[in-house]
């Protein structure tokens, strides 16, 4: 008995100190001590890259572009994590915490911009953009103003989201429109029609689950009332009045009509797109990915009826721009905590990947940052629609780069959805979103 | 008379027949109501994306593809899908067992002390153990993670196994003194004094003759250890995201995040991250319930 | 009367070797060694950081990168943060979603739960494979279950839940199961009840999908009760006429009481940690006190609330667990 014991209780042992051997050796790549090896010159180096699982580019593209750099540079690798949306944010900030980054490169969301400088979880590029980026106004003022703090640049654009209104032409045919919408008293009338004729039982759908994505539906929407900033120059918050105030109406009415899907109210983004894709509603609002999903089979089945436009907008405003959109423009930065004799390296990756030969290799998969690129005769081949796409980064709201941002957003989302659903009148809400956020402040 | 018994028997057969085909019915309503998600994971897994938002919804695999368990196995690389799955379910591996095999060792001696001694406060520390197996994580993560990355950053603890590993023996071991104590006092004191009395050590008797008889309560307790250090979601999700030691439910949470929500791969990772504990149970279930009933039927 | 006090054959001679001795080989010694690690772990890892939370939550906590050094700051604040958290309104609602979730589900559990035992007490064809079939939603990862009712609660026509409803002609729309700010259309009472408890649809559907992966274990441990009730019993019973409602209330019922206690402590801890289904399927739209504590920490970084959220969670828990442990060992405290 006692040696039957013995021998089971050793095996298990045994078999633990292995596994756990085994761990150690294999989580080593992105360990801090995997760094000095890298430091002391003559090992590879390994740079751990974060980024986010999503259309814009794919992790299949960022592998691709990593195999280019890892020719180039024969004796570094990189390591990439690709993590959720809604996942990043927490991460960047764990890893921030850590003597070591975690990661030497990270993605950087538009709206942590204030965040991460305000706290320092990343590092000023000045130095290394003015060194090695020759033409840095080839890139739009309003991508380096999402990116910028105080004169600081906190991270190089790399992804240049925005928002695009889709719509279904086969259906919008039927119910006998033969374009879309330019302004919002028309797309009122022509969902009224396609709902009334029963071509779809809800016109349209949107991302309106409590999350970020509401946020960006909200400011667009009232961007299309006429002005998109929910905080005044004075930096207080005016949810309650004006425009955002007629957002807040509008998105309500649509819900309560039936013209907006009520599964708005729990889609995020890829849900919504899937709701267009699979032709159940005729209009979306949403980021430039759509483009790609509606026009591929195995993604679509309406393949060629999907039309890329610029967002209707309410009459008399807005003329100069003809559309009203969002922006989710992405950069890439580097942390705090990534070793100094990472840092250049970390820089290199992050030059080759935004660099504009890089970036006009993926036209079909993103929006360049680059004017040069998004006006070159092969971005006009591969996006026909490359004129809308103009019209609306044109007319992008950004969301505040405030250093309590999430806070902040994370009010509005809740006060937004409940309008929405109608378990608080709208002005009651939009009273209630004032009245927080300004007590967040103080 | 005997016409009436007759009678009498024959209403009671006929009453006994739609009882039983009643509780035929209800089974089957129970059946279902277990078996039908199941299905609907299933076959969503064996379908491509489009036949995941088609409506109406085919309810078979329809249009049908192998490609979403493929793509676990195939393409090797960086970053890649299987890359991922392939790591987290190494990581899901050494982290579950090593839990298992510590709390077994250091649980199984604190319960054998807690049964038999008679130290100081025994009972004020079995019922100290006993609360904190029933505090929730949430309630210890913020600590946790304030220790790793400041006092305790210098230890490189940080998205690593063996942060997990303590983490999880830590959450579970109340459970396994819990049950384990109540197994030691359900054996006889005299048995092992009888071995004593032939000159074995304490030790020696607590390996040779206890665990012997205890070996039902170790095997429900390791599978339960296993089974909840499997489950665990919220610990690596905040103390260790890196696909270096992430495991596999944060692996499947993380395909949701995908540009599409590509559910017929979700649910493909998830059927392959549910074999293991579904084999577990299916072979040792009954271990784990005579675990879980041995300390409350005795008492 | 005591194990201890057995006399060992001592070989030694009375020196102060054989104290030294001793104190090695002492049943005291032993039992300490043996008890050590688990202690060690139960200070370490459970009471100082539940009293480092108590500090947290005292203090206007941060963590900040400092030359790419994590530090802590921990500014005193007094009980700043709970006077913050008992104002909010935000607070009570997840405090009432919290207790409503825990409350709903032992309601289910004793009543959905036993029944099921009970029927799969009788004497019926398969009965094996059954109980094995039963056992196995069990089994299936909290990921993997909240996944796959995010898939069949989808909110458009081609959800499961939806798909089926809408072919039976059960419903008319598809219904948003998964909407955290609004309540059922179609049924009205139930959701006039729910509003005025201040619930949603959302915490309902997740409530199914929850009991679909839990209610298994509280099943096959009441089945497991039911076993070991001796047939004599009934026999006694059925002989006195009792019907089989009587049997239940008066033999049943009594000797489960045990198995019940140890079903509720289970499901009480894994209630409590309820985080994994809400956070992968609302995200923080449906904030119980977890994901309160989850999103005040790391997504706000106000680790001083997020450190008070948890302590009142580790309170509530703490005190249930009170509850149930003086009910169970009554006998020994």
């Amino acid at each position: 008995m006692l040696k039957r014991w013995g021998s089971t209780l050793g095996v298990a042992i045994g078999v633990t100190v292995f596994l756990a051997g085994c761990g150690s050796g294999g989580a080593a790549p992105s360990s801090g001590s995997n760094h000095t090896t890298g430091a002391s010159g003559n090992g590879p180096i390994t740079l751990n890259v974060l980024y986010m699982n999503q259309a814009g580019y794919t992790d299949t593209v960022l592998q691709d572009m990593a195999k280019q750099f890892e020719t180039k540079y024969p004796n570094v690798k990189i390591d990439f994590t690709f993590l959720p949306y809604s996942q990043m944010h927490s991460a960047i900030l764990t890893s921030s915490a850590a003597p070591t980054a975690q990661y030497d490169v990270v993605l950087s969301d538009l709206i942590w911009t204030g965040e991460f400088a305000g706290k320092g979880y990343t590092i000023p590029l000045n130095t290394y953009v003015n060194k090695d980026i020759p033409n840095p106004q080839d890139i739009p003022q309003s991508i380096w103003g999402g990116f910028t703090v105080k004169g600081n640049i906190m991270a190089m654009p790399f992804l240049a989201n925005f928002q695009n209104f889709y719509y279904n032409k086969k259906m919008l045919a039927e119910a006998g429109f033969t374009t879309g919408p330019r302004t919002m008293s028309e797309w009122l009338h022509q969902m009224q029609v396609l709902k009334a004729k029963h071509i779809v039982q809800y016109p349209y759908e949107d991302s309106w689950t409590q999350a970020e994505g509401l946020v960006c539906d909200y400011v667009r929407t009232a961007g299309e009332f006429g002005n998109g900033n929910l905080f005044n120059a004075q930096g207080q918050p005016v949810m309650n009045q004006g425009p955002a105030l007629k957002a807040l109406n509008w998105m309500h009415e649509l819900y309560v009509d039936g013209l907006v899907n009520p599964n708005s109210l729990t889609a995020d983004e890829p849900t919504a797109a899937d709701a267009f894709a699979s032709g159940q509603v005729a209009y979306n609002t949403n980021w430039t990915f759509v483009t790609g999903i509606m026009n591929t089979k195995s993604t679509s089945k309406i393949v060629g009826d999907g039309v890329v436009a610029p967002f209707p907008v309410s009459q008399g405003t807005n003329q100069s721009t003809g559309s009203a959109s969002i922006s989710g423009f992405q950069g890439l930065a580097i942390p705090a905590n990534t070793p100094q004799d990472l840092r250049s390296w970390a820089w290199k990756w992050i030059q080759f990947a935004t660099s504009p030969e890089i970036q006009a290799q993926h036209l079909q998969s993103q929006w360049p940052v680059w004017s040069t690129v998004a006006n070159s005769p092969q971005e006009a081949k591969i996006n026909p629609a490359y004129k809308v796409y103009e019209t609306n980064l044109n007319a992008v709201y950004n969301r505040p780069t405030i250093s309590n941002y999430l806070s902040v957003s994370s009010i509005i989302q809740q006060y937004t959805h409940e309008a929405i659903a109608g378990t608080v009148p709208v002005q009651q809400a939009a009273d209630q979103m004032v009245k927080q956020i300004e007590a967040l402040g103080q | 008379m005997s016409s009436m018994a007759q009678g009498a028997g024959g209403k009671q057969r006929f009453r006994v027949r739609w009882t039983r085909l009643g509780m035929y019915l209800l089974l089957l309503l129970v059946a279902v109501w277990t078996l039908a998600p199941l299905y609907f994971l299933i076959i969503t897994s064996l379908k491509q994306y489009v036949g995941t938002i088609t409506f109406p919804l085919p309810w078979l695999p329809h249009p049908f593809t192998w490609k979403n368990y493929g793509m676990m196995f195939s393409g090797y690389q960086s970053g890649s899908t299987s890359y991922r799955f392939l790591h987290a379910l190494r990581n899901s591996l050494i982290t579950s067992t090593a839990t298992t095999v510590l709390n077994l060792i250091f649980g199984s001696a604190a319960a054998y002390v807690l049964a038999r001694s008679r130290i100081r406060g025994k009972n004020a520390i079995s019922m100290a153990f006993l609360a904190s197996n029933l505090l929730p994580t949430v309630a210890l993560v913020v600590p946790f993670y304030v220790f790793t990355v400041t006092y305790f950053s210098s230890l490189g603890l940080y998205d690593t196994d063996t942060l997990l590993v303590i983490l999880y023996t830590s959450f579970s071991l109340g459970l396994v003194i819990w049950i384990m104590r109540d197994y030691f006092n359900t054996i006889p004191i005299d048995l092992e004094e009888a071995a004593r009395v032939d000159g074995a050590s304490r030790l020696v008797s607590l390996v040779r003759i206890l665990l012997p008889l205890t070996t039902p309560g170790l095997m429900a307790t390791g599978l339960l250890t296993f089974l909840l250090s499997w489950d665990n979601f919220i610990l690596p999700l905040i103390l260790a995201p890196n696909a270096s030691a992430y495991n596999l439910p944060f692996f499947i949470y993380s395909l949701s995040g995908q540009y599409l929500h590509m559910n017929n791969e979700i649910a493909a990772g998830g059927i392959l991250a549910a074999i293991p504990p579904v084999l577990i149970i299916v072979f040792f279930g009954k271990y784990i319930i005579s675990g879980l009933t041995a300390g409350s039927v005795k008492g | 009367m005591n194990s201890l006090s057995v006399s060992e054959p001592n070989p030694l001679p009375n020196s102060l070797l054989r104290k030294l001795f001793h104190a090695f080989t002492g049943e005291y010694f032993w039992f300490y060694i043996l008890l050590l690690p688990s202690i060690l772990i139960l200070v370490g890892l459970v009471i100082i950081p539940m009293l480092f939370t108590l500090r947290m939550s005292l203090a206007n906590t941060s963590v900040t990168v400092i030359g790419g050094h994590g530090s802590l700051s921990m500014p005193w604040s007094g009980i700043n943060n709970y006077i913050h958290l008992f104002q909010s309104p935000d607070f009570w609602q997840s405090f009432r979603e919290t207790l409503f979730f825990w409350l709903a589900s032992i309601l289910i559990e004793v009543t959905v739960g036993v029944a099921i035992a009970v029927l799969m007490n009788q004497q019926f064809l398969g009965q094996r494979v059954f109980r094995i079939i039963v056992f196995i939603p069990w089994a299936i990862p909290t990921v993997v279950n909240s996944m796959m009712w995010g898939m069949i609660m989808d909110g458009n026509n081609y959800g499961a839940l939806n798909d089926l409803l809408l072919r039976m002609h059960v419903i008319k729309n598809a219904i948003v199961w998964l909407n955290p700010s609004a309540l059922f259309p179609h049924f009205s009472w139930l959701s006039h009840v729910l509003s005025s408890l201040g619930m949603n649809t959302a915490i309902l559907s997740i409530i199914v999908g929850d009991e679909w992966h839990t209610l298994p274990i509280v099943v096959v441990l009441v089945l497991a009760g039911l076993q070991t009730i001796p047939v004599e019993y009934y026999e006694a019973a059925r002989v006195e006429g009792a019907t089989g409602w009587r049997k239940f209330r008066s033999i049943t019922l009594p000797l489960l009481g045990p198995i019940l206690s140890v079903v509720l402590i289970l499901r009480t801890m894994q209630l409590l940690r309820a985080f994994t289904m809400i956070y992968t399927l609302e995200q923080f739209g449906l904030p119980v006190l977890s994901i309160q504590a989850y999103q005040q920490a790391f997504s706000f970084g106000s680790f001083g609330l997020g450190a008070a959220t948890s302590f009142i969670i580790g309170l509530v828990a703490l005190f249930i667990s009170y509850i149930y442990i003086k009910r169970l060992y009554k006998e020994e405290l």
